[in-house]
């Protein structure tokens, strides 16, 4: 705030803020899926990247209570929680952290230097050394159900203790937990008929498509009070939106056995955590107007060939770090004219 | 409703509720010592009029004028005490004259000459009249009327008459209008008459309603007049983007917005103008408006005469000016601060500011974050957090592909960034190096040819010199200058020329040496 006139007029600690309430119910909605592994993950992802803020302020002697409490670290730790599974052992998260916070933030220069996005460098540092336990979601109602209890969950991160209840009867998805972006790639590649067995999983994979659309939904509702705040440019969002909707939807005309329908593509995934949390992190976006809309169609595009392609199941960080790359590309060249050049 | 007109950029101020009291216009009590600062430079200096001791009337020229600078006028009528030369100026082209009046609290006018009926008059004399009564824009950038309605003669179609004050505090110009519309309007006649306008155009800010149905039912019947009405944003009264947000048009770079065939005044310069013309009297007050942001007395106004020293201003509305208390000339956005009590109030002096130092508070400043809000609110066009970057590595040559001298500085950029950087003190420093190198290329570039031209003439020089003294090579040398004349651009042939001067001025060389032995 630097005077009572202007209507909107933010801080930087502000901001992250705001950005951080926003998420909150994109992650209720994720605590009722999956249980409270989800916000225990969370905390111990905010405590050490804090932690290691701190060493890294106290080497660079910097002035540590003006860039400890801007909350900007905090923030990518938020979103970093709340786009990776929530079994993963305390030495991955560890892992994760030291990767965030001191390689692709301190190493260029702190805050405002950065190329690529923080958050994303380190899920896909985590994707590509751990595609196993990076790739297993799970939900309420599956035979997994203890991951609801607060104590199962934190033996299960800490000590990674999994104790099964073999009970129940155990199916094949319960080890795969699969993602429907997942399970709909296993299934192109292979033809194969259903048997009775396979249709029980796939009743499964129909509530697990479910709890993705309502957390896409939740976080789709953060980032409208995120645009009606006016803490985000509505440039980015809707470009990468309609991008994605545009390909999906074509392909989708030209057959609809093998590839999804749009509004699937929409509201599955990450779409929305990314069309409006991690896509839009100023530092790592281009500051021209038209820069923004072509950042977000590029991504758009991205995922759309990731998810049909390739091997991945979700291809938004490869995406977001790949339109980083270009970002100061395209400040080089996109420039606006200043007032009165375009006459003369 | 009318269309309301609006531009790109820029930010919207919550509009503050004001009493209709706070319009009244108050008048201040002559003070016993005026200071009047003359600014002039060095290698045109006007000459004074006046001696020290020498008694003073009201209204009577102090300076003669200059091509730049219109005459300067006294206050009150009295003596003048003390002439002082060059106190403290701090740009070293631009010398200072501080010239003390003590009044006798008469005054005693000049004899005025008064203009009935204006037609009768051609537009030269009457703009001669306006020169003579030192008349600059009332606005803020000093520029004397009288040059600008002798370029616009016969080039412009429109007048656009400014009443617009986006600083949230300032309330001067409303006043006037509110008080003197009908001298405006004849101020706006004078006008017309002058540079042939065929469009008059009043621009006011929406939220003045009063106003704008007070000036609705007057000029019904006249064709001249129309109103226009802007949306309330902040930087809209500079008449860059004034005119971007009537036409839609930018004035094309190292132009004037007379070239577009658009004249703009601003409200107080049009009274002015009308004061000089039928009344006669030469500029000596204006009004000023004093905003107090701790006290919460909202902006007063009052007319105050040119020269009147601001610690007298403050003392009669008891205000403390110790060293809590930060004194500003201008409003919330564009602002200088004022650091010399006794400096005086001046021509473009709108607003005055005071406001309580805090030292508690101090704003955390945070690394630049790349947000954007600088760009979305620019008015011009500009990439404000790039230019940061470059104007802290000072990098010049891209600064100038950034055409960081477009930028106004109107702070826009400043108030909305979230890292509070001060960013047009970087701009400031920003565009000083960009004129220094630009002045610095024209320089070479005017050296660069006069050496040219030098190289050329010694050649043709040396030419003439060998062709006269060389009896022997003479035959040699005319065929030359034969197929110079036919063919004198060729570029080839010159070069041949100077291959065989070269020659035989080493055969000379040769042969005295081989002489010397």
């Amino acid at each position: 705030m630097n005077i009572l006139y202007i209507s909107n007029a933010y801080d930087v600690r502000k901001i992250m803020i705001l950005v951080i309430l926003a998420c909150i119910p994109g992650l209720c909605t994720e605590i009722y899926f999956f249980g409270y592994g989800v916000l225990i993950q969370m905390l111990l992802f905010i405590i050490i990247s804090l932690l290691f803020e701190l060493i890294i302020l106290k080497i660079r002697r910097k002035n540590i209570k003006n860039s400890l409490f801007d909350c900007s670290s905090v923030l990518t730790a938020v979103l970093l929680g709340l786009s990776i599974p929530f079994v993963l052992p305390w030495w991955m998260i560890i892992f994760g952290c030291f990767f965030s916070i001191v390689i692709s933030k301190y190493l260029y220069g702190g805050l405002g230097q950065n190329i690529f996005n923080p958050a994303m460098i380190a899920y896909v540092v985590l994707l590509i050394s751990f595609p196993v336990h990076m790739s297993s979601w799970n939900e309420k109602n599956s035979s997994l159900s203890f991951y609801k209890d607060i104590k199962n969950s934190i033996n299960l991160i800490l000590f990674h203790q999994k104790k099964y209840d073999f009970k129940e009867k155990i199916y094949p998805d319960s080890f795969t937990e699969a993602t429907p972006l997942d399970d709909f790639k296993t299934k192109s590649h292979f033809n194969y008929d259903l048997s009775q067995e396979e249709l029980l999983i796939k009743k499964k994979t129909k509530n697990v498509s479910i709890a993705w659309k309502y957390i896409n939904i939740s976080f789709l509702i953060g980032g409208l009070f995120l645009l009606y705040k006016n803490i985000i440019c509505w440039r980015i969002p809707l470009s990468f939106l309609s991008s994605l909707f545009f390909f999906s939807s074509t392909t989708y005309f030209y057959s609809q056995n093998i590839f999804c329908s749009p509004l699937f593509h929409l509201f599955s995934g990450g779409t929305m955590i990314c069309a409006f949390f991690i896509a839009t992190d100023p530092v790592t976006t281009s500051s021209t107007k038209i820069g923004k809309i072509f950042f977000g169609s590029i991504m758009g595009f991205l995922v759309w060939i990731i998810r049909n392609y390739s091997d991945y199941p979700d291809g938004i960080g490869f995406s977001v770090l790949f339109a980083n790359m270009i970002v100061p590309l395209m400040d080089a060249y996109l420039k606006t004219s200043g007032y009165g050049r375009k006459n003369s | 409703m009318k269309k309301k007109y609006n531009f790109k950029g820029g930010i919207q101020c919550i509009s503050i509720k004001k009493d209709p009291r706070e319009y009244f216009l108050n008048y201040l009590p002559d003070p016993e010592k005026f200071f009047i600062y003359i600014k002039y430079s060095h290698f045109k200096k006007n000459r004074l009029r006046v001696k020290v001791g020498q008694e003073v009337l009201c209204g009577q020229p102090l300076t003669f004028g200059d091509d730049l600078i219109v005459p300067v006028h006294s206050p009150t009528s009295g003596w003048i005490k003390n002439i002082y030369f060059n106190p403290k100026s701090s740009d070293k082209n631009q010398e200072k004259i501080k010239i003390v009046i003590l009044s006798n609290h008469l005054n005693k006018w000049i004899r005025l000459k008064t203009i009935k009926n204006y037609k009768t008059y051609t537009p030269q004399s009457l703009i001669k009249i306006i020169y003579q009564s030192g008349i600059v824009g009332l606005g803020g950038a000093q520029f004397p009327s009288s040059k600008k309605l002798t370029l616009s003669i016969n080039k412009v179609h429109t007048l656009i008459v400014n009443g617009i004050e986006s600083e949230p505090c300032m309330t001067a110009d409303y006043c006037l209008m509110q008080n003197y519309i009908n001298e405006i309007l004849i101020g706006c006649k004078i006008v017309a008459w002058i540079s042939k306008v065929k469009d008059i155009l009043i621009v006011i800010q929406e939220d003045k309603t009063e106003l704008i149905l007070k000036i609705q039912k007057i000029i019904e019947n006249k064709q001249l007049f129309k109103l226009c009405i802007i949306r309330k944003k902040y930087p809209g009264g500079s008449s860059k983007i004034l005119i971007k947000s009537l036409t839609g048009k930018e004035i094309p770079y190292g132009k004037h917005s007379i070239d577009m065939g658009y004249l703009v005044f601003n409200v107080a310069t049009i009274y002015a103008i009308k004061r000089s013309i039928i009344n006669g009297e030469p500029l000596i007050k204006r009004i000023v408006t004093l905003y107090n942001k701790d006290k919460n007395i909202l902006s007063k106004n009052f007319w105050v005469k040119i020269g009147t020293p601001i610690h007298f201003f403050l003392n009669y509305l008891k205000i403390d000016s110790n060293l809590n208390t930060l004194i500003y000339s201008g409003g919330v956005f564009m602002r200088y601060l004022i650091v010399n009590l006794n400096y005086s109030i001046q021509k473009n002096m709108n607003c005055i500011y005071v406001k309580k130092n805090k030292k508690n508070k101090k704003k955390i400043e945070y690394p630049c974050i790349n947000c954007g809000y600088c760009v979305h609110a620019c008015p011009v066009n500009l990439l404000p957090q790039e230019m940061f970057l470059y104007c802290k590595n000072s990098d010049n040559q891209k600064l100038k592909q950034l055409n960081i001298l477009d930028c106004i500085e109107c702070t826009v950029c400043e108030k909305v960034c979230p890292s509070n950087i001060p960013l047009v003190k970087y701009f400031r420093i920003g565009k000083k190096i960009q004129k220094n190198i630009d002045i610095e290329n024209d320089r070479k570039k005017l050296f660069s040819s006069l050496f040219r031209k030098r190289e050329k003439r010694l050649l043709i020089e040396k030419k003439i010199f060998y062709s006269k003294d060389q009896i022997s090579n003479i035959k040699k040398l005319d065929i030359f200058s034969r197929t110079q004349e036919k063919e004198e651009n060729n570029s080839i042939n010159q070069k041949i020329i100077e291959k065989s001067l070269r020659k035989e001025m080493l055969k000379e060389a040769i042969k005295r040496a081989k002489l010397k032995r």
